[in-house]
C-alpha cells in the first residue's frame, strides 16, 4: 500500500506549492503561525475500520505534537508520539507532522481569532500499524486546537477517522510587564 | 496675552489638526503658543506643532500606515496573555526616531512648555506631563520631563487606549508604580489647565464633530459595539471638557452686562464692586478666555478609535482640517485674535 503514503505526500507537496504560489496580497498579513515551537497536548478519539470485512472499532488517546514554524504565518512541521488505545490494546504511533495555514478568522481590526489549517503527517506505530493522510485542524486563540483527520493504515489495511482536542503546552507566557520601548 | 493650543485625541484623526495647525502657520508664520497641549494623538502632535516642523507633522500624518503604528495579534492570545490587544512597539520605535535625545534637549530650552496628558491607572488622576515648569500653581498633578526617554514613554502613555494599547510606565522603576494611559480617559483636551495657567487665548482643535448625526446601521458584535461605545463614552468627556470654560465665558460675559446696565443706571463702580462682589461669587477673579473651538463638520473617518491609518484618508483629513480653519479665520474679525 506504499502508494497510498506517496499519493498522500504528492497531495500535500500540490497544496502547498498551490499556496505558496499565491500573490503575497491574497494571503494577506496574519499573525498567525508565528515564528517559534507550538507544543499541543491531544485527546482524541474515532473508529479504525475498513469498512468492509471487519467491525468499526473505537479508538481512544492521547498525542502530543511539537512543531516549529518553518515558513512564518504558513507552514508548520514537526513530529507527533501518540498512545492510542484500541481493540483492548494499547499502541504507540510516531513520525512527522506539517500544518500549513489555510486561512484565518478575523474580529474586525483588532486581530484574528483562529485558524484553520490543512495537516499531513505519517506514523508508524505497534502492530504493523503505518498511517499516511491528514486532515483539518482549526487553531484557537494560539492556545487549543479542533482537528478532524483520516489515515489510511495501509500496514494492516484499515480507515483511522479521528476527532481531537488540544492545548498548546509552548504557549506564550503571560508576561508581567510589557515595554514597548524594550520588547 | 498668553496663547495656547489644545489638540484633542482621535488616532489617525490627528491629521485634520495637522491640516488645522497648518493653516494657522500660513495665516501667520511667526506664529508661536506659550503652551501646547496634548491629549493621545494630540501628544504626539504638540511637540511638533511648530513653524519649523509642521512639514515633517504633515509628512507624517500623511504616509504613516497602521502597520507602523501598532500591530495586530490573535485577539483571544492577547487577552489571556498580555496587557493589551494591539501591540505598540512600531509607535515606539517612530517615537524614538523622532523625538530624539538631541530633540528633547531642543524641546526644553524654547521658551513655551508642552504638556501631555495622561491617565494614570493607579491613582485614576488625570496627570500632565510638562517640558517645563509651570508658571502658576495648579491643582492638577503635573510632573515635569527631565529625561528624553521619559518624554518619549510619556508622549506614548498619552496616546495608549487602555484595553487595547498597552499602559507606559513614563518612568520605569519608580515606587510606588505608576501605570499610565490616554489622556483622553479623564480629559478630551486639556482646556482647563490652560485657563488656569493663564491662557487669554486657547485654540482648541477637536477631532470629532459637534453634531454627531447618527450612524445608521444596526451593531451586532462585540466589537462593533464595543467601540461604538468607547465613541459615545469619548465624545461625552469631551463635551464635560468644553462645557466647563463655556459657562464659564457665558457668566463672566453675563456679569459684564449686569455690571454695564448699573454702571448706565447711573451706580458708581465702587458700589458695582461691593453688590457683585459678594462672598461665594464663582466668577471673582476670573476672565473670559478667548475660546476658539475648530473641529470638523462631520466624521473623519479613521476606523473604530482613529486605528486606522489610510494615508490616502489622511490626506484628505489635513486638506478637510486646513479648509476648517482657513474658513474660521475668514470669519474672525479684525482684532479679535492673534491670527487677524
Amino acid at each position: 500500500m506504499a502508494p497510498v503514503c506517496s499519493k498522500g505526500g504528492r497531495c500535500l507537496l500540490t497544496a502547498l506549492m498551490l499556496y505558496t504560489a499565491l500573490p503575497a496580497a491574497a494571503q494577506n498579513s496574519t499573525p498567525e503561525f508565528p515564528k517559534g515551537f507550538t507544543g499541543y497536548l491531544n485527546l482524541q478519539q474515532g473508529l479504525v475500520s475498513d469498512f468492509k470485512t471487519t467491525p468499526d472499532n473505537y479508538q481512544i488517546g492521547f498525542s502530543f505534537a511539537p512543531q516549529y514554524t518553518v515558513v512564518p504565518t504558513r507552514l508548520r512541521i514537526g513530529a507527533q508520539v501518540a498512545g492510542i488505545y484500541t481493540r483492548g490494546r494499547w499502541g504507540v504511533q510516531t513520525g512527522p507532522i506539517a500544518s500549513l495555514r489555510l486561512f484565518d478568522m478575523r474580529a474586525g481590526v483588532f486581530g484574528t481569532v483562529l485558524n484553520v489549517q490543512l495537516t499531513g503527517g505519517h506514523f508508524w506505530g505497534s502492530f504493523n500499524q503505518k498511517l499516511a493522510g491528514g486532515g483539518i485542524q482549526a487553531e484557537i486563540f494560539q492556545l487549543f486546537n479542533l482537528a478532524f483527520t483520516g489515515y489510511r493504515d495501509y500496514g494492516n489495511h484499515q480507515w483511522w477517522l479521528q476527532s481531537s482536542l488540544g492545548f498548546n503546552l509552548v504557549r506564550p507566557k503571560k508576561k508581567t510587564t510589557s515595554d514597548p520601548f524594550n520588547p | 496675552m498668553s496663547t495656547a493650543l489644545v489638540i484633542s485625541g482621535g488616532g489617525s484623526k490627528g491629521a485634520f489638526a495637522v491640516g488645522a495647525i497648518k493653516a494657522m502657520f500660513r495665516q501667520r508664520p511667526g506664529l508661536s503658543f506659550d503652551m501646547l497641549i496634548g491629549t493621545s494623538t494630540g501628544a504626539l502632535i504638540a511637540p511638533l506643532a511648530t513653524a519649523k516642523d509642521i512639514a515633517l507633522l504633515e509628512q507624517l500624518y500623511t504616509s504613516v500606515t497602521t502597520e507602523q503604528v501598532i500591530t495586530t495579534h490573535n485577539v483571544g492570545n492577547r487577552i489571556l496573555t498580555a496587557d493589551s490587544i494591539f501591540g505598540v512597539e512600531p509607535l515606539a520605535r517612530l517615537l524614538t526616531q523622532y523625538y530624539t535625545d538631541a530633540f528633547f534637549s531642543d524641546l526644553v530650552a524654547r521658551p513655551y512648555n508642552v504638556v501631555l496628558a495622561t491617565t494614570c491607572l493607579q491613582t485614576e488622576a488625570a496627570v500632565y506631563f510638562s517640558s517645563r515648569n509651570l508658571s502658576k500653581p495648579t491643582e492638577h498633578e503635573v510632573v515635569t520631563l527631565k529625561q528624553a526617554d521619559h518624554f518619549r514613554r510619556a508622549v506614548l502613555a498619552s496616546a495608549c487606549q487602555p484595553v487595547f494599547m498597552t499602559p507606559i510606565e513614563v518612568i520605569p522603576g519608580a515606587q510606588p508604580l505608576r501605570q499610565y494611559v490616554d489622556g483622553g480617559v479623564r480629559e478630551y483636551a486639556g482646556i482647563q489647565l490652560a485657563i488656569e495657567q493663564g491662557a487669554d487665548e486657547v485654540f482648541v482643535i477637536l477631532l470629532s464633530p459637534e453634531i454627531n448625526p447618527p450612524v445608521e446601521k444596526r451593531y451586532n458584535s462585540v466589537p462593533d459595539i464595543l467601540m461604538r461605545t468607547i465613541e459615545i463614552f469619548s465624545e461625552d468627556v469631551g463635551e464635560n471638557d468644553l462645557r466647563m470654560p463655556q459657562l464659564y465665558n457665558k457668566g463672566l460675559s453675563y456679569i459684564d452686562t449686569v455690571r454695564q446696565n448699573l454702571s448706565d443706571h447711573g451706580l458708581p463702580a465702587s458700589q458695582i464692586d461691593a453688590l457683585l462682589n459678594v462672598p461665594g461669587n464663582p466668577f471673582s477673579n476670573q476672565r473670559s478666555v478667548n475660546l476658539h473651538l475648530i473641529r470638523p463638520d462631520g466624521h473623519l473617518g479613521g476606523g473604530p478609535g482613529g486605528l486606522t491609518f489610510d494615508p490616502a484618508e489622511m490626506k484628505g483629513m489635513v486638506a478637510k482640517g486646513e479648509r476648517t480653519m482657513n474658513q474660521y479665520i475668514a470669519g474672525l474679525s479684525p482684532g479679535s485674535s492673534i491670527l487677524v
